[in-house]
């Protein structure tokens, strides 16, 4: 077992380091009947904003050597329906969530935390362990400040933050300041052709994972919090190599589309072995 | 829907443009409908790093048909380059395939591309109810359709070149005026210009287009996770956005706009 975030009153205890980043897992019913989700040490939602977003327009989507762009632009059914279509599957689940909010207005931020962190069991444990709170590449940290008063004022959940790749020094301190773990990175933008139309979006593949690896040890020399490495991740020789340099614990990304079965076995062997 | 392996045991080529695969899949070949897909791993994760989804239909003793043409993708370059014995790592079966027909009796199942094993699941499908069956082929020239030499003789087959060299000189959907008085029902896979006009002609022939009429499969060329957590197959339709994977591959025409 590791815990995330020693300093905060509720905690949050993961059974492996193994979790399943932002995007890859739904809002966690995806993969039902496909691998075990309860196998991984958290499950990190895809985006949740107050109101419903519609996503960007086509193409979406653009292979790249080794990797792909990927641009849905926060595509989501807004708090409310998320709440209502996932919450009595998220009752039976025994594995840690974590939402995953993109910054926003402050008071609408505000408002889609009290709004998860209010959905209990009967027994009135919280359905959310945890929020994820996703900064954007332009921000100052006046701004972190005050999302995390916006999401935590009225929801008293643990927070990590996933910073954009290369946030300049003071970004990190701010973040650092105020989340239990630092989640490192947002991926880089990148375009690539699809026929003939230029996508631009995150960059997704294997290329990733040295660019964090990289990441993870500048912010580790800045910061003494717990860092979570995500980023084109693929085997068990990879997580390793993250957390033993300097990692507390890893979320998958792209190899949940490439191979769901090796991304929930590599969570099963550290749960052991760990 | 799992992840599992599927192995080549046939693979013939059908002169002069078109490869038949024969797959056994005993875990997913029965549970398979017509119209649903796979998501198969092509080896190289330097040219084809994403899953490649397939369309094959269901042919009994837990086999699964592949027809497919020479493709310039790298991943469909990949499977076609297998040989007898290779194991291929699948997710499956993914989506919503082909509705089974109810209380229709004459089917049209019309094609202009090559994704034509959906549409043969389908006709034995329509055949073991004893229905009456048009099956309609466009292509450029007869080399390029998939020479269908034995099909059963209850059904009925037309087809267009845009040469000439077999049936109706022109396109697939100029047969359509007779066709679409006949049918009760239609099964469609191929371009969406072919979904445009079908769509189309069924206002003009048939006075109004209808739920329950018209089935279309749409298929982008990559769907990265196909089980609705990535976001990249989202579709505008009447009925709001959906997600080809999970609401598709085969829509009801008449809920999808006309430039899909
Ligand atoms: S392919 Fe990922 S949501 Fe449809």
């Amino acid at each position: 077992m590791i815990e995330l975030a020693h300093q905060h009153k509720i905690g949050l205890m993961l059974a492996n380091p193994v979790m399943i980043a932002a995007g890859f897992a739904g809002y966690g019913k995806a993969y039902h009947g496909l691998i075990n989700i309860e196998t991984f040490g958290a499950i990190v939602t895809n985006p949740i904003t107050l109101r419903p977003e519609r996503g960007t327009t086509q193409p979406r989507l653009a292979e790249t050597s080794a990797g792909f762009i990927l641009n849905t632009g926060q595509q989501n059914p807004g708090v409310k329906k998320v709440i209502k279509q996932n919450q009595n599957f998220w009752a039976h689940l025994k594995v840690p969530l974590i939402a995953h909010l993109p910054a926003d207005e402050p008071s609408d931020l505000h408002r889609t935390a009290r709004a998860l962190a209010s959905i209990t069991t009967p027994q009135g444990h919280p359905l959310i362990a945890a929020f994820e709170l996703g900064l954007p590449p332009e921000c100052t940290p006046r701004d972190v400040k005050a999302w995390l008063e916006a999401i935590q004022s009225d929801a008293p959940l643990p927070v990590l933050i996933k910073l954009p790749l290369g946030a300049p020094l003071h970004l990190i301190e701010a973040a650092a300041a105020s989340a239990v773990a630092l989640v490192i990175s947002t991926p880089p933008l990148g375009s690539a052709l699809n026929g003939s139309e230029l996508v631009i979006g995150h960059l997704y593949g294997a290329a990733l994972h040295s660019l964090i690896l990289q990441e993870i040890q500048l912010i580790r020399q800045q910061v003494d919090l717990p860092l979570v490495a995500v980023g084109g991740i693929h085997t068990l020789a990879d997580v390793q190599n993250f957390l033993s340099h300097g990692a507390t614990a890893v979320q998958l990304d792209s190899l949940l589309f490439i191979d769901p079965q090796q991304a929930e076995m590599m969570a099963a062997e550290l749960t052991n072995g760990f | 829907m799992k992840q599992t392996q599927i192995t080549l045991i046939q693979k013939e080529s059908i002169a002069p443009a078109w490869w038949h695969l024969t797959m056994t899949a005993p875990d997913l070949a029965d549970r398979l409908i017509p119209g649903q897909f796979l998501l198969v791993r092509c080896a190289d994760l330097f040219s084809c790093y994403l899953r490649r989804p397939i369309f094959p239909s269901p042919m009994g003793n837990d086999c699964l048909s592949l027809r497919l043409r020479p493709d310039p993708d790298p991943g469909m370059a990949w499977l076609l380059s297998r040989q007898i014995g290779d194991v291929l790592d699948v997710i499956g079966p993914l989506g919503k395939g082909f509705p089974l027909p109810q209380e229709k009796r004459n089917i049209l199942l019309i094609s202009d591309g090559f994704r034509l094993d959906p549409l043969l699941g389908q006709m034995n499908h329509a055949l073991s109810e004893n229905l009456s069956v048009t099956l309609a082929l466009g292509g450029s020239r007869a080399a390029n359709l998939y020479p269908l030499n034995s099909l059963p003789s209850a059904v009925e087959f037309q087809a267009a070149t845009l040469d000439g060299s077999l049936g109706h000189r022109g396109l697939v959907t100029d047969l359509l005026p007779d066709l679409l008085v006949w049918a009760d029902v239609v099964y469609a896979t191929g371009s969406t210009s072919l979904y445009h006009s079908l769509k189309i002609q069924t206002e003009r022939v048939r006075f109004g287009l209808v739920k329950d009429f018209l089935y279309g499969l749409l298929s982008p060329p990559l769907h990265p996770c196909g089980v609705g957590s990535c976001l990249a197959c989202s579709l505008e339709t009447a009925a709001g956005l959906k997600l080809i994977c999970l609401d598709g591959p085969v829509f009801d025409l008449s809920e999808i706009g006309n430039n899909d």
